[in-house]
């Protein structure tokens, strides 16, 4: 063996060894007969309940046993299915096909990497572009302490996520972990085998393959900005920013004020509580009476048109009483003449022609001279 | 003779299978894949071979899809 191998060959020891504990015989097969027993019990109390008129507790008893049969259904199911994936294994793991899988991932990748302290092997993918979106390359991490589970990260290695979501690397990944889909039953398969290069790979493929249909973010969404105020991703194609708040809003949200024209989001329109059109802040200004929020359109010297009104009116009310006194004296006089008090001639002694000029001219007697 | 063959495709078992001698890689991906070749990566004991290669007994055949579709939950 060469001297190159050996930190392969320290390698695929320190994996096989993970292998060694998955099979060894404490392992595997455990077949408990107490849920089948507690079952039979249960029936057995069921049986009781029911010759002895017991409903109640016949009730308990019945929601008790479907609980037991349950658990037991599931516990066989699981068995089964262990007993199904026991049937494909070909061989067991040993150490050669490992230190063959190592230098077979050496040949498939660059960048392998084995960090002993943490027990990870990790290959670095090629830059990945999908759809004309570049998404850079990937670390494929694999947790080998956790073999043959399927523990491993998918690590950025120069992340592009998208505006929307920091937590969104990749189309299928989140937080570090992908979702596997299709890939998920060949990808456990190929661990449990053994088959560390197929695992790398199917990883890598999975990686390079886009699916729109399921994707945390779409790549048509991943240059996009959330609209603030349907949260949808917008493309650049797609949004403008609020004339007032400046955040971004897509095109089936935006909005423009209808006085001023001004492109806004919701939050900052307002409607007019007169006409109900949609206005801008700056263009909506509230009634210094009721203090609603009006349009130029439908606003008087600061008032909305309702409080306008209404003013108008109070005014009117409070000139009524001496303009009504006016009317009324002028009726009155017009249907009946004999009413209106006439102005008596002056007695001789008091008598006073009232000149043209409102000077009262008296002629006063002799005797009193 | 006997081979093991690793379908990455779907469930992604490996079996043990017999075939007659003789038989090539693109004979073999005929009869168990079907479909393009060229859209799986297909190594023979871990290396590439072309598609005429005759398969030997206990010869370790693997193919896997170049594109497998990942989800979002």
């Amino acid at each position: 063996m060469s001297r190159n191998n050996k930190p392969i060959l320290r390698m695929a020891a320190e994996i096989h060894k993970q292998y060694l504990v998955r099979s060894s015989p404490a392992s595997p097969i455990e077949f408990s007969r107490v849920p089948y027993e507690r079952c039979l019990k249960l029936v057995r109390q069921l049986r009781v309940a029911h010759s002895r008129d017991w409903h109640g507790a016949a009730e308990c008893v019945r929601r008790d046993l479907i609980a037991a049969l349950e658990s037991h259904q599931r516990e066989l199911q699981s068995l089964s299915t262990l007993l199904s994936n026991m049937a494909h294994k070909p061989a067991v793991v040993n150490m050669r096909d490992i230190y063959e899988e190592l230098t077979a991932l050496h040949d498939e990748f660059d960048g392998v990497s084995w960090h002993a302290k943490q027990g990870t092997l990790s290959v670095a993918t090629e830059s990945i572009r999908l759809d004309d979106v570049y998404l850079g390359s990937f670390e494929i991490q694999l947790d080998c302490r956790s073999l043959p589970n399927a523990h491993y990260e998918i690590i950025a290695l120069d992340a592009q996520p998208p505006s929307c979501n920091e937590s969104v690397t990749h189309p299928h990944v989140q937080d570090n972990v992908l979702c596997e889909g299709d890939a998920q039953v060949p990808i456990q398969q190929a661990l449990s085998d053994g088959r560390l290069t197929d695992f790398f790979q199917l990883v890598a493929i999975t990686l390079s393959t886009y699916n729109a249909s399921s994707a945390y973010v779409t790549l048509a969404d991943w240059d996009g900005v959330p609209c603030v105020d349907c949260g949808s991703n917008a493309s650049e194609d797609y949004r403008m920013s609020c004339s007032r708040c400046e955040e971004v809003v897509c095109d089936d949200c935006s909005r423009s004020c209808e006085d001023c024209g001004d492109h806004c989001c919701g939050e900052c329109l307002g409607l007019c509580h007169a006409c109900e059109n949609c206005y801008c802040g700056n263009c909506l200004k509230r009634c210094d009476h009721c203090g609603t929020r009006n349009c130029s359109g439908c606003r008087w010297e600061e008032r909305c048109k309702r409080c306008h009104e209404t003013t108008e009116q109070e005014c009117k009310q409070n000139r009524q009483p001496e303009g009504q006194r006016k009317g009324e004296q002028e009726l009155e006089e017009e249907r009946n003449p004999a009413s209106v008090p006439q102005v008596r001639p002056a007695s001789p002694d008091t008598a006073a022609a009232v000149q043209s000029h409102g000077v009262g001219e008296a002629a006063v007697p002799a005797g009193l001279r | 003779m006997q081979i093991l063959f690793i379908n990455n495709n779907g469930g992604g078992f490996a079996d043990y299978i017999e075939i007659e001698a003789g038989t090539t890689v693109r004979k073999l991906f005929d009869a168990r894949i079907s479909g393009n070749a060229a859209d799986h990566l297909i190594r023979v004991n871990r290396q590439p071979v072309a598609s005429n290669y005759v398969l030997q007994p206990n010869d370790r055949i693997s193919m896997t899809p170049v594109k497998i579709e990942g989800a979002n939950s």
